[in-house]
């Protein structure tokens, strides 16, 4: 990211809270560096501004070594978020949050405000499971699935889709990102590909401000790699279609 | 050694007794942790009931965390009894936040006689008939594990509106949003309806989770003493003029904190001023099930003929709250709103628990486990009204509950807020202190007694002692002169 832009707005009075996803993010599948996590967190502290660090997907790294979370540099000011959902199954709705106590004594109150308290048989069962199971295991499993998904999906962008066309490369986790020429509209391929059988999701909703036309975000943790294959295969005749013809 | 009684002509099966008996005098201070319980045979033969008796007594104590049996040494009180001192925390603060986490965390705690929260006897949970339920989902656990849908699970929905159907709501599925329990309906239903700085009225006092949602989303508590049969429309009327509240949240059977119910006459008068004055109304029905002498008056729901009522209501107070399932019936003006919300805090419910409770609706589990448990609750109300007019004090006033697990008491106010909490606390016994509901002074100390997760003897020993330490208040109360308003 370009830190001078986050430092601007950090810097404005009503800046109060900086959410960040900096593990294989969603929708774009970029990881921060370590020189980033430092100078996001210092450009926070220097400012004051809280941080909601979402890392639901730390436990999928494919590539690449383990590296801190911005959080650990400045606890003070952070609430790092952790999930059950994409490395057990997302039917318990399980997660968690941890923040330094003065915080967390407003996140309860806030809490019980909301649901009471979280589900206390799911708890259970989660806890159960990991007591009974090798969690290590399982992760292991999924993630070498997941490796081989990407590597078909990102074979298939070499081979077949237009140079023209951009993508990101994820070190883990469940998507890549497209950026497709910038007059193309990710909308308008969308209803095209949708005819083919293929779906994803366009990138402008995942923007604030009503750019992104042109982006999408693919996900690779959901589907076969034969799957994945013929998939990219009719996503790359809808994208040259819609390139030849504008 | 231990003073104990057993009444031959009581409901409460003898161990269960025994069981109570022995839970008091560990709470009270009287049978310290590491202090030696009877043998079975000596307890037995002492009471003039079986070894078995004394065993299943036992048994009990020790599943419930109070006591341990080493085999050739005996059964010890507990050390994880913790006396109320040991948790400084606990009735630190006497605001709405901190009494629920009061209550949550003593009721975690072994060794203390709660009547502080309004919550259904674990002892009397269906568990075997849900737990059957739940293995019998195996082969959807695929589905049940993964994301469901925003609006809740489709069988659940049904069940819901058949059971809305039989109490004459006339709600299709498709109306029905199922929530993670009342509090997060409460929460979804404030956000849809309310813009921060608006007005809510609510009874005053109410549940204390609801001043927890208005001060989390900014907005105003309006509020309007409640009476015995509903409150008094001339001042709701004030009120409403002069405010302009967005909505009005009630309780209307067997309300929490004060047992009441409100009369169908008042509810007709209540949703013709709501009409009038363009007013909404959420309708927390949590305990409409849980009525001692047959059904409620009709619901505000219903009545309702212009889509002004949010009904909603829960599994937690008539089935079992560690679920967390509560239903909310969503109006058309508000649904897509309201969905919105939904997918904005938790994307959706647990879908296994969801299923496997719509099953147990279905084979009518409901039904049968309130046929066992509303007398049970019953009798611990007439134990502790009776308790009331034996122990207590001509000063001290109650609320007659038909239903739920709420009573309300009062005494003349004579000491410092929150000493009769903690003097009881000390004393193993804890009550939710007045305070905590932000009430206006009229000179009144409040206490709101729970009656649904205590035995009879529990009940009485608990009031007994309340009614010994009340009668040394209004014995020692200093003269008006001497008092200094609490502010």
């Amino acid at each position: 990211m370009d830190t001078a832009v986050l430092a601007h707005h950090a810097a404005h009075p009503l800046s109060k809270l900086f959410y960040a996803l900096p593990n294989f993010q969603n929708p774009s599948g970029i990881t921060y560096s370590l020189a980033t996590r430092q100078a996001v967190s210092q450009i926070l502290a220097d400012n004051q501004t809280f941080l909601i660090e979402d890392d639901p997907y730390r436990e999928l790294r494919f590539l690449g070594d383990d590296l801190p979370p911005i959080a650990s540099f400045n606890r003070e000011r952070a609430f790092l978020l952790g999930s059950f959902s994409k490395i057990v199954a997302p039917g318990f709705r399980m997660g968690w949050i941890c923040a330094p106590a003065p915080l967390m004594d407003k996140l309860v109150t806030a809490k019980q405000g909301t649901d009471l308290h979280s589900n206390y048989v799911s708890q259970l069962i989660i806890h159960r499971y990991l007591q009974d199971n090798d969690l290590d295991g399982h992760i292991a499993t999924i993630r070498a699935a997941y490796k081989q998904q990407r590597e078909t999906m990102i074979g298939m962008i070499e081979e077949c889709f237009p140079p023209e066309v951009a993508y990101t490369l994820p070190e883990g986790g469940m998507f890549l990102w497209i950026s497709l020429p910038p007059q193309l509209s990710a909308m308008a391929l969308f209803e095209v590909a949708a005819k083919e059988n293929v779906v994803f999701v366009p990138g402008a909703p995942f923007h604030v401000d009503g750019t992104g036309q042109n982006t999408m975000r693919l996900s690779f943790s959901n589907t076969a790699p034969e799957q994945i294959e013929v998939g990219m295969a009719r996503l790359a005749t809808a994208i040259k279609q819609m390139m030849v013809t504008r | 050694m231990l003073d104990l009684t057993v009444n031959r002509d009581s409901k409460p099966p003898l161990y269960r007794q025994i069981a109570e008996q022995i839970k008091t005098q560990i709470s009270n201070g009287r049978l310290p942790a590491n202090s030696r319980l009877p043998t079975v045979r000596g307890l037995a033969h002492s009471l003039g009931v079986t070894r078995l008796t004394v065993q299943n007594a036992y048994a009990e104590l020790q599943a419930d965390g109070w006591v341990e049996a080493t085999v050739g040494r005996g059964t010890f009180v507990s050390t994880a009894v913790q006396q109320m001192s040991l948790q400084p925390t606990v009735g630190q603060y006497l605001t709405p936040d901190s009494a629920i986490n009061d209550m949550l965390a003593i009721n975690q705690v072994i060794g203390v006689r709660s009547m502080a929260m309004a919550h259904a006897d674990p002892s009397l949970f269906p568990l075997d008939a849900f737990w059957q339920q739940m293995d019998q989902l195996r082969p959807e656990a695929s589905q049940l594990f993964s994301y469901g849908p925003i609006q809740g699970d489709a069988a659940l929905r049904v069940a819901i509106a058949q059971m809305l159907h039989e109490d004459g709501i006339a709600a299709a599925p498709d109306d029905i949003l199922i929530t993670s329990g009342a509090m997060q309906s409460i929460s979804l239903a404030a956000q849809a309806v309310c813009q921060p700085g608006d007005a809510v009225l609510v009874e005053q006092p109410t549940f204390l989770g609801v001043l927890n949602v208005l001060k989390a989303q900014g907005l105003r508590p309006l509020h309007l003493p409640i009476q015995p049969h509903g409150p008094d429309l001339a001042q709701m009327a004030q009120l409403i003029q002069t405010h302009r509240p967005r909505c009005f949240y009630t309780v209307p059977n067997y309300h929490n904190p004060t047992g009441y119910t409100a009369s169908a006459a008042k509810r007709q008068a209540i949703l013709q001023l709501a009409q009038q004055h363009n007013l909404l109304i959420i309708e927390d029905d949590i305990y409409g099930k849980l009525g001692f002498a047959g059904p409620p008056p009709p619901s505000y729901k219903q009545q309702d003929a212009d889509d002004r009522v949010l009904y909603l209501s829960s599994f937690s107070k008539m089935l079992m709250p560690g679920l967390r399932v509560g239903y909310l019936l969503m109006p058309p003006a508000w649904r897509d709103q309201l969905l919105t919300l939904r997918r904005a805090t938790d994307l959706c419910g647990t879908g296994l628990l969801q299923r496997a409770l719509a099953h147990f609706l279905q084979e009518g589990g409901l039904k049968k486990h309130l046929r066992r448990a509303l007398p049970v609750y019953q009798e611990r109300r007439d134990a502790l009204l009776n308790s009331l007019r034996r122990w207590m004090p001509t000063a001290v006033r109650w609320s007659e509950p038909q239903g739920g697990f709420s009573c309300w008491v009062s005494l003349p106010r004579c000491a410092p807020p929150g000493l009769l909490y903690h003097q009881a606390l000390q004393n193993g016994f804890a009550f939710t202190p007045g305070e905590a509901y932000l009430l206006d002074d009229d000179g009144r100390e409040y206490l709101r007694l729970c009656f649904g997760n205590l035995g009879t003897d529990g009940i009485e020993a608990g009031v007994k002692l309340l009614g010994t330490l009340i009668q040394q208040q209004l014995t020692n109360a200093p003269s008006p002169g001497d008092w200094l308003p609490y502010v």
